[in-house]
């Protein structure tokens, strides 16, 4: 299906300009199709990583004049000029990119806002290298050395590569890379747990949007044979985010369409020259307080629904894979043990966890209680590896995590779920369930299958779908989590868990406010984990879900292990009691 | 005592996004009274005490304070009309000293002249002398307990009516839960309506009049406070 | 050559003391709400116009002063209520959780155009505030300042003393500390957090009009100076990690004694070196140089 969109665009370029013969529209065109690809990468940025850079047209800057300055000052070919224009812009992206994982959100902000306005004022007032606002004269254009129909290889050049980019942008879109920056995007130290090391990802992706804004950039340096600073203010930085926020933040279609209508409502508005910035100043509030899901979103709800069902087909519920090819894995491994080794930690002077030992035995499911305020959430993110100990170590089977990140002990076998759920709302079920798959998933040949294949995902799906069915919520494959109950996202959770095949699993509070019947679901789900040999150490506040299922039950109190034995030892222990009730004293 | 109590909840049902955490709870607390209300983590005690401040909405049910219902009266208002809610985890503004806690609760009442500023605050530094030594140091440099104390005196510079506390012993060691809770008997006696949630239940019971057991969002037990310590079924409302 | 260093020292105060200000109304709006105004420096730079026609037009000072910082603080109002609070409908999930710096910004770009439209493209020279010329130069211990350098140096300073006394001093101060710290726990503390959140917005906006009514004199104004303004307050709060008052102060005043001097040093890229420094300083230092430890994890 895809395959033919994009032969159809591929024609749609090509004839073009053999079409259309005016070259004013013919040049609009060109401007169109590089600065998508820009905004391609602003939206790969800000919509899937959520990283908002306030400083692209810097990147865009440093793209134009590498390519111009070596092309005319130094008589580069164009083939050699524009990719080390590129290059040179990924160095800017990196650069900036380092910055970017120290800081967030705002500091990221106003860290872009500076990048750019010092490439702007350099621009500005290196003259000797850039012209400064007079310009570079005589920067070759890209025509292949036909003048007279040098506009239209421009356009075919610039069209195609967009084509491309956007094609890789779908791809990226609805494939595991998108996935996991969506995941990154919501919360890190999830990202982490289901194995993705946040700071390459972080970095990376700053790297692609600096190479795609440079390479915007490189085009528009060879499209007029003049550029000069002028063209690199804050303003097109602005531009740039009001084309992504038109279109549709964080849908791969928004920046052609928000760069379209940005550039109509330019042509549309010349002779408004003087509100320009009001216009853009207005669009901005008006697409961001009215309509934040922008054009795409408008056309989604206008468009009739087969229509919508036939251009956007995701299999949503393919069928479930033999559980025995999912848990192959399992199933030849033996079980594995966790050891905690005398972990203590605090925090701003309060000892929330004391010398703790815990030994859970492979393939038993091992509860954590204790009151409120015990160390619970504080053990269990130890173990995770979201917080470092202060001493101790942790032992996986042989080997010992306490010096690892929290994505490399995910990647030895260690998954978990969250007390607050961690699912990403914008991905249905069955996608949540495929991030828990991103390190099992095989790497090679996944974009060629994906252009050939509607589905190119299929293993991964149906495994995906298997594990549904294994938890008994298969129907819920195609929806999202925000349609579903409290007890059926906890089980997505679960889902998502198992999907990392993991050999230990830290469930931290799985039936807290389910109701009854959902808890016996969750319940029985564990107990099925327990029988593909996955060792469980949860951590709860229902007792009667707690007496019932553990094998095996710590109790700390202060931090402190207080009880440790099988369920109705640690009920009848008068410690306990005196943990969580009080101790029974006469009142004066 | 008024014939009518001070707070009346009725048959509140509460839930937080999808999750229903309230079923049908109902209970009352009138001047002079200290109500407790007991159970384990994730019984909905918090939220039962945010339904009455109304930072939370009930999707059914009413509360009345003073005679009148509160769900149309915005939260800051409740508490300058006396219903003082003090939350889980004390809440003192940690950067400002410990004086500028408890001024803070004055300045809404209508605690306005000096004299009667000055009054109060020694109402408060009697009640609790460490308060007076540490007055001048940022509330956050306090120890728990004494962050505690505080949170109860600035509640008490608010002239509450009614005043709920969540789980004050949390992290506390036991000698200082008693000071807080004698306290807060003391008060009741002096007239004030307390409602006290917590899950440390022996202390609790032992201070207060009448108490509720509330178990995954329902009152699974009520009564008074010497009949529930006896009561066997106690224990297993929490251990299962 | 003492007395150049002298006359770059005062001229790098008078400079900082500006970006303090301005950084000032940053920090109270990122203390109480965790957002700002992208179009700070953009606020600035319509009370530098607005307080230059104002005293052409031939309105006494302290007048015109006047009537700026009600028409700032209207600003200020309408920025938060229109642009910026209608966004929390939303939600976290919806849109981008910045999507403020966007509006904020879209808010500072129909400013500028408005500029623009009112006072044209080209720069303009304020009329200085507290003496006849703008060159009006004293000789103190032999060395001869720039009055307006001199005072408005002074008024900042006093300025800033009483944004001290509001924050700490006063009952709004306490507010605003205890809506930063917790908006629902000062809820039950009686504070109307709405407010609050209101007043913290025009506090801010006064800022940046105190400061662009001040800074008229001393440069040459344009509808476009506003950004310049927006990233070096950023900077500045940055040194203090958007928590830190004093640091903010230090920051700001080091800042602009820095940038005079690599000014003086290279004419031609000298004020972009503090800049660079403190971007660079922000990797190693993420939360600041006075930052209290608490990182925003976020």
């Amino acid at each position: 299906m895809k395959r033919y969109v994009y032969i159809l665009m591929a024609i749609a370029i090509g004839v073009f300009p053999l079409v259309v013969e005016n070259t004013f529209y013919i040049y609009l065109a060109q401007t169109v199709a590089f600065t998508s690809i820009a905004v391609i990468g602003l939206n790969i940025l800000l919509g899937l990583s959520g990283q908002m850079s306030l400083g692209q047209a810097g990147f865009y800057a440093v793209g134009a004049y590498a390519s111009a300055i070596l092309a005319t000052n130094y008589g580069w070919p164009l083939y050699a000029a524009i990719p080390f224009a590129l290059i040179v812009s990924g160095i800017a992206g990196t650069l900036v990119g380092l910055v970017a994982l120290r800081t967030r959100g705002l500091y990221l902000a106003m860290a872009t806002l500076a990048f750019g306005f010092i490439v702007e004022i350099l621009s500005q007032r290196w003259v000797d290298l850039t012209g400064g606002t007079m310009g570079l004269m005589g920067v070759p254009t890209l025509d292949f050395g036909n003048f007279r129909m040098g506009p239209i290889y421009f356009f075919w050049v610039a069209g195609f590569t967009w084509l491309f980019v956007q094609i890789g942008s779908d791809y990226v879109f609805s494939s595991r890379w998108g996935r996991s920056l969506l995941a990154i995007k919501d919360s890190e130290s999830f990202a982490q747990t289901v194995g993705l090391n946040v700071p390459i990802w972080r970095t990376g992706v700053f790297v692609l949007s600096a190479v795609l804004t440079g390479l915007a950039g490189t085009f528009f340096a060879h499209q007029n044979g003049f550029i000069s600073s002028d063209a690199f203010s804050i303003q097109l930085s602005i531009a740039l985010l009001v084309a992504v926020v038109i279109g549709g933040l964080g849908r791969s279609y928004g920046p052609v369409l928000g760069t379209l209508i940005l550039l109509a409502i330019d042509e549309g508005t010349a002779s408004l020259h003087d509100v320009s910035l009001m216009i853009y100043g207005g669009i901005l509030l008006f697409v961001l307080l009215g309509f934040p899901e922008g054009a795409i979103g408008l056309v989604r709800k206008l468009m009739p629904s087969i229509l919508s069902r036939a251009l956007m087909a995701v299999p949503s519920s393919p069928a479930a894979a033999p559980l025995e090819e999912v848990f192959s894995q399992n199933r030849r491994r033996e079980s594995v043990g966790l050891s905690i080794e005398a972990i203590s930690k605090s925090y701003s002077g309060i000892l929330a966890a004391q010398n703790v030992n815990l030994s859970v035995a492979p393939g038993t499911i091992h509860a954590l209680i204790g009151p409120n305020g015990a160390g619970k959430s504080t053990v269990i993110n130890v173990i995770a590896g979201l917080y470092g100990a202060d001493s101790g170590r942790i032992r996986l089977g042989e080997t010992y995590l306490t010096k690892l990140p929290a994505h490399k002990r995910a990647r030895l076998g260690l998954a978990r779920t969250f007390q607050n759920l961690q699912l990403i709302g914008s991905l249905p079920v069955l996608d949540n369930v495929l991030l828990g798959m991103e390190r099992n998933v095989p790497r090679a040949g996944g974009f060629w299958r994906w252009l050939v294949d509607t589905n190119h995902e299929r293993i991964a799906r149906g495994q995906a779908m298997s594990i549904l069915q294994f938890l008994g919520i298969e129907e819920l494959a195609g929806h999202y989590p925000a349609d579903l109950s409290y007890g059926h996202r906890k089980l997505v959770e679960l889902a998502r868990a198992v999907a990392q095949q993991p050999k230990v699993m830290l469930l931290d509070e799985p039936v807290a406010g389910i109701n009854t019947h959902e808890v016996k679901e969750i319940g029985e789900a564990i107990l099925k984990l327990r029988e593909l040999g996955i060792t469980v150490l949860l951590v709860e506040h229902n007792m009667d879900f707690v007496m019932r299922i553990s094998d095996h039950i710590t109790v700390l109190d202060y931090g402190l292990v207080i009880a440790d034995g099988d369920p109705a030892e640690v009920r009848a222990n008068p410690k306990v009691i005196e943990a969580y009730l009080g101790v029974e004293e006469e009142t004066t | 005592m008024s014939s009518t109590p001070l707070l009346q909840v009725d048959a509140i049902d509460a839930s937080i996004g999808v999750i229903n955490i309230l079923h049908g709870v109902s209970l009352s607390v009138s001047s002079g009274e200290l109500v407790t209300v007991i159970g384990a983590n994730g019984a909905g005690k918090t939220t039962l005490l945010r339904v009455i401040s109304n930072l939370l909405k009930p999707s059914v049910g009413l509360v009345q304070f003073d005679g009148a219902p509160t769900t149309a009266v915005e939260a800051h208002r409740l508490a300058r009309r006396g219903l003082i809610h003090v939350p889980q985890g004390r809440q003192i503004v940690p950067t400002l000293s410990v004086l500028d806690n408890l001024i803070i609760g004055a300045e809404r009442s209508e605690i306005v002249d000096s004299e009667t500023l000055v009054e109060n605050l020694e109402r408060e530094y009697s009640r609790f002398p460490v308060l007076r030594e540490r007055k001048d140091l940022a509330a956050g440099s306090l120890s728990g307990g004494e962050q505690q104390m505080l949170a109860v005196s600035r509640a008490l510079m608010m002239r509450p009516k009614l005043l709920m506390l969540d789980e004050p012993s949390l992290g506390l060691a036991p000698q200082i839960v008693k000071t807080i809770l004698n306290a807060l008997r003391q008060l009741a006696d002096e007239g004030l309506a307390v409602l006290l949630v917590e899950q440390v239940a022996m202390a609790a019971l032992s201070v207060a009049d009448n108490a509720h057991v509330l178990r995954n969002g329902e009152i699974a037990l009520s009564g008074t406070a010497s009949e529930l310590r006896r009561d066997k079924a106690l224990v297993e409302s929490y251990l299962g | 050559m003492l007395d150049t260093y002298l006359q770059i020292l005062v001229s790098g105060l008078a400079m900082g003391a500006i970006y303090t200000l301005t950084a000032k109304g940053l920090f109270i709006a990122h203390l109480a709400t965790h957002k700002l105004n992208f179009g700070q420096g953009d606020f600035l730079m319509v009370g530098a116009f607005l307080s230059m026609s104002l005293i052409i037009a031939g309105i006494p000072v302290l007048l015109a002063a006047l009537l700026v910082l009600i028409a700032l603080g209207l600003l200020g109002w309408g920025l938060e209520r229109l642009v910026i609070r209608p966004l929390d409908r939303f939600g976290i999930s919806g849109g981008s959780t910045y999507s403020w710096i966007l509006t904020t910004a879209g808010v500072a770009l129909i400013l500028q155009n408005i500029a623009e439209l009112v006072w044209g493209k080209s720069s303009h020279y304020s009329p200085p505030l507290f003496s006849e010329g703008r060159d009006n130069v004293i000789e103190i211990a032999g060395i001869n300042m720039f009055v307006e350098e001199i005072l408005v140096i002074g008024f900042a300073a006093v300025v800033v003393a009483f944004f001290y006394y509001m924050l700490f001093r006063t009952r709004w101060g306490r507010a605003v500390y205890t809506v930063a710290f917790n908006p629902e726990a000062a809820m039950l503390l009686g504070i109307n957090v709405r407010r609050t959140v209101v007043l913290v917005f025009v506090l801010a906006s006064l800022l940046a009009g105190i400061s662009g009514i001040l800074v008229g004199p001393l440069i040459t104004i344009h509808p476009h100076i506003g950004l310049m303004f927006t990233i070096k307050a950023l900077a500045v709060a940055a040194i203090g990690g958007f928590s830190n008052p004093l640091g903010i102060l230090i920051g700001g005043v080091l800042f602009g004694v820095a940038e005079a001097f690599s000014n003086y040093y290279d004419s031609a890229f000298g004020d972009l070196y503090p800049l660079i420094f403190v971007l660079v300083f922000l990797v190693f230092r993420p939360s600041g140089l006075f930052s209290e430890a608490q990182a925003d994890v976020r």
